[in-house]
């Protein structure tokens, strides 16, 4: 990272520090991490959800976007396709580890892309959509204990590990009592505020939580934000074949 | 006795049929050398517009492996490759080294897509001389975070000379960036091709710093030979001196050799065109290496799917140029045997007094190469025309033919040796119909020929 960058992360750091503090010390802000992660993720399941995606855009107005969501978290495998609009129906993201591959029905080619990516456009970003792992990417460099609305949370500044994730700064704000994240900044490496993300609901299941609302805000581009709903959630085992290109291509014959 | 002017009047004798005869001639010579010279123009613009845009005939892109094994476009050890250009100083005119990236910019709601090129201002200053400026000014003290950007961007956006956009892109790594750039200049998009999407121009230092590279690399070095035609030669001895040193893939198998340069050429384009980091992926733990593993690419390289097209272009017009002169024969063959019959009596006359065989011969093939001519001058007159009329007719900016465009129109080029080659092919078949019938004409009875009545 240049210097510039260095100055601007400890600016960051240093105004997350300079208001009163609640001694959290960065190893229990980092049990916090894992914590998160834990409780978004299904270890031990399958998940299966419709999302709907409203994007509105100042000068291409609102577009609505509906995929089908196949995750399997344990081997860090997830397949997105494409149910509307009609001209991108059949549409494909499938994840394998450290590959993703989109599918265009109209070619029948599968082409690499990146997690960093943004996703179909909108304001969500391709790793959005695999299983949360903050412990594993970022370290935090702050926490301290405040308010968002009527909920008690930690507001957590947290710098990347490496430079492969997609932001390299963020800030969290976490419920203090269940660990869910219900507002993110993402910075770039130069200290810019790019995105933030807002998450008003969540449903629970036994232990786990589901957020089934997400709004993402561009902060670059005035006005313009994108919502993803997610309904029809379910747990049910799913083949091995999901996860691979034939059954992409075989649900597009 | 001038067989010349015999031939000639002769071909007048019968208008209706040498028009026929010499249209079919010229039709064939019209296709073959319009169609040539609009692929040779083609390819010329295509590859002027390369070189334009590249800034060079030859280029070297670098990859590099994370930690993580990801690929990244940089080159960082140039050490490896400054003695290598040294020793081809005689035959480079130049170098430029870029950066580059595809971005976002935004401007308050709007935003449209851009690559942005990163390049030494002092040491571009034909580049600098080729941007055509619709509003500000370039310098070579352009400004550290200065943009040229074209002017149908700034319309997109709004924006004019002197206000400040954000770029959003990705850094190697594929990590979201955002940075702030001044517009500096507007520039005319005729000056600024990038394949589809516009191109603006920045100062390279600024753009590795956005993209988190260090200011001395680059991805891509450019260099400009004092001839062109050396690219393939250039381009040679630098591949196998790196190759030498290890520094490019060598694959073990014919077939991976393919797929590994079909793979490769993937890879230098991406970094060329600016999407290094957008399409890392992740290079298997026994495939990968250490430092930076060099690709090379020429402007024959580029050119390849156009020389493909140009290629098909071309034998469609030998096919249908073939064809016509199947039919031209034909047709040729028919004729001097009807002449031969018509003429029986006259050539038993011209013999009785005193023309040798040879002669009458030589008549024959004297109007078969006066038809060829005459018709192979008629269709090369409407084919220059044709091209000329073409050659008026514009084109948009933004269209995607602007490959092949020199500003905005099709180019066509006269190739003499396309049509000398035609004219010499013509001229062989003519002959070779008429031969036959010539023959026998002169080896007509004279008496044999003066009583004879059809």
């Amino acid at each position: 990272m240049s210097s510039f960058t260095h100055v601007l992360s400890a600016a960051l750091v240093l105004a997350a520090l300079a208001l009163p503090a609640f001694g959290i010390e960065p190893a229990e802000g980092q049990k916090i991490l894992e914590d998160i992660d834990v409780a978004v993720s299904f270890e031990d399941s399958d998940f299966t959800a419709v999302m709907t995606m409203i994007t509105e855009d100042p000068e291409a107005g609102i577009e609505k976007r509906v995929l089908e969501q196949y995750r399997r978290d344990r081997e860090d495998k997830f397949l997105m396709l494409f149910l509307e609009p009609a001209t991108q129906r059949g549409q494909g993201y499938l994840n394998v580890g450290d590959n993703l591959w989109f599918y265009d029905p109209e070619s029948r080619k599968f082409s690499h892309t990146s997690m960093k990516e943004q996703f179909a456009g909108t304001d969500a970003n391709n790793s959005d959509f695999r299983e949360s792992t903050l412990a594993e990417d970022y370290q935090v460099a702050a926490v301290r204990e405040g308010t968002l609305g009527k909920y008690s949370v930690y507001i957590m500044t947290l710098e990347a590990r490496t430079n492969e994730v997609t932001y390299p700064q963020r800030r969290i704000w976490v419920t203090t009592d269940t660990r869910l994240v219900l507002k993110s900044e993402d910075y770039s490496a130069n200290g810019r505020l790019m995105r933030t993300s807002l998450i008003p609901s969540y449903a629970r299941v036994d232990d786990k939580y589901i957020a089934t609302r997400i709004i993402f805000v561009d902060n670059l581009i005035e006005g313009k934000k994108t919502q993803i709903t997610f309904t029809d959630i379910s747990f049910a085992p799913l083949a091995d074949s999901v996860f691979t290109k034939a059954y992409v291509e075989r649900v597009n014959r | 006795m001038n067989v010349t002017r015999i031939a000639v009047r002769n071909i007048w004798r019968q208008k209706k049929r040498s028009i026929l005869l010499g249209g079919a001639i010229a039709f064939g010579v019209m296709i073959i050398v319009l169609i040539g010279s609009f692929t040779r123009g083609i390819t010329n613009t295509a590859s002027a517009n390369f070189t334009d845009i590249f800034g060079g005939h030859v280029f070297i892109t670098g990859q590099e492996l994370t930690e993580s094994g990801r690929l990244v476009s940089v080159v960082r050890e140039r050490d490896v490759l400054e003695p290598i250009l040294r020793s081809l100083e005689d035959r480079i005119e130049k170098r430029h080294v870029r950066s580059r990236t595809t971005a976002e910019i935004i401007f308050g709601s709007r935003s449209t897509a851009l690559l942005v090129e990163g390049i030494d201002w002092r040491d571009e200053p034909e580049l600098i001389g080729g941007l055509r400026l619709v509003a500000g000014e370039i310098t070579e003290d352009f400004g550290y975070r200065s943009l040229a950007l074209p002017a149908s961007a700034a319309e997109e956006l709004g924006v004019e000379a002197g206000e400040t956009v954000l770029a959003r892109t990705s850094t190697v790594t594929g990590q979201q960036t955002v940075a702030e750039f001044e517009i500096r200049a507007i520039i005319d998009d005729e000056s600024a091709f990038g394949f589809g999407i516009s191109s603006g121009y920045a100062d390279r230092y600024y753009l590795n710093e956005i993209i988190g590279i260090s200011p001395e690399d680059y991805q891509a070095l450019n260099l400009s030979l004092r001839d062109p035609t050396q690219a393939g030669a250039a381009t040679q001895v630098i591949t196998e001196e790196l190759a030498r040193l290890g520094k490019i893939e060598e694959p073990s198998t014919q077939e991976e050799g393919m797929i590994a340069g079909m793979r490769e050429r993937m890879g230098a384009m991406q970094a060329i065109m600016g999407a290094g980091g957008m399409f890392a992926s992740s290079v298997e733990e026994a495939a990968r290496w250490e430092g930076t593993r060099f690709l090379v690419l020429n402007i024959d390289d580029m050119m390849e799917s156009v020389n493909s097209m140009v290629s098909i272009l071309n034998t469609v017009a030998y096919v249908i140029f073939a064809v016509l002169l199947v039919i031209t024969m034909v047709g040729l063959l028919n004729t001097f045997r009807m002449i031969l019959i018509e003429r029986t009596r006259e050539i038993g006359t011209m013999r009785a007094m005193g023309m040798q065989r040879t002669e009458v011969r030589k008549i024959f093939l004297a109007e078969a190469l006066a038809l060829a001519l005459g018709g192979a001058a008629a269709g090369l007159v409407v084919s220059l025309a044709l091209s000329g009329g073409l050659g008026l007719i514009r084109f948009a900016t933004d269209s995607p033919l602007q490959l092949f465009l020199s500003g905005d129109r099709f180019t066509f080029p006269v190739v003499p040796g396309n049509i000398l080659v035609t004219l010499a092919i013509i001229s062989a078949v003519t002959l070779a119909s008429a031969y036959l019938p010539a023959r026998r004409a002169a080896r007509m009875d004279p008496a044999v020929a003066l009583r004879t009545h059809y």
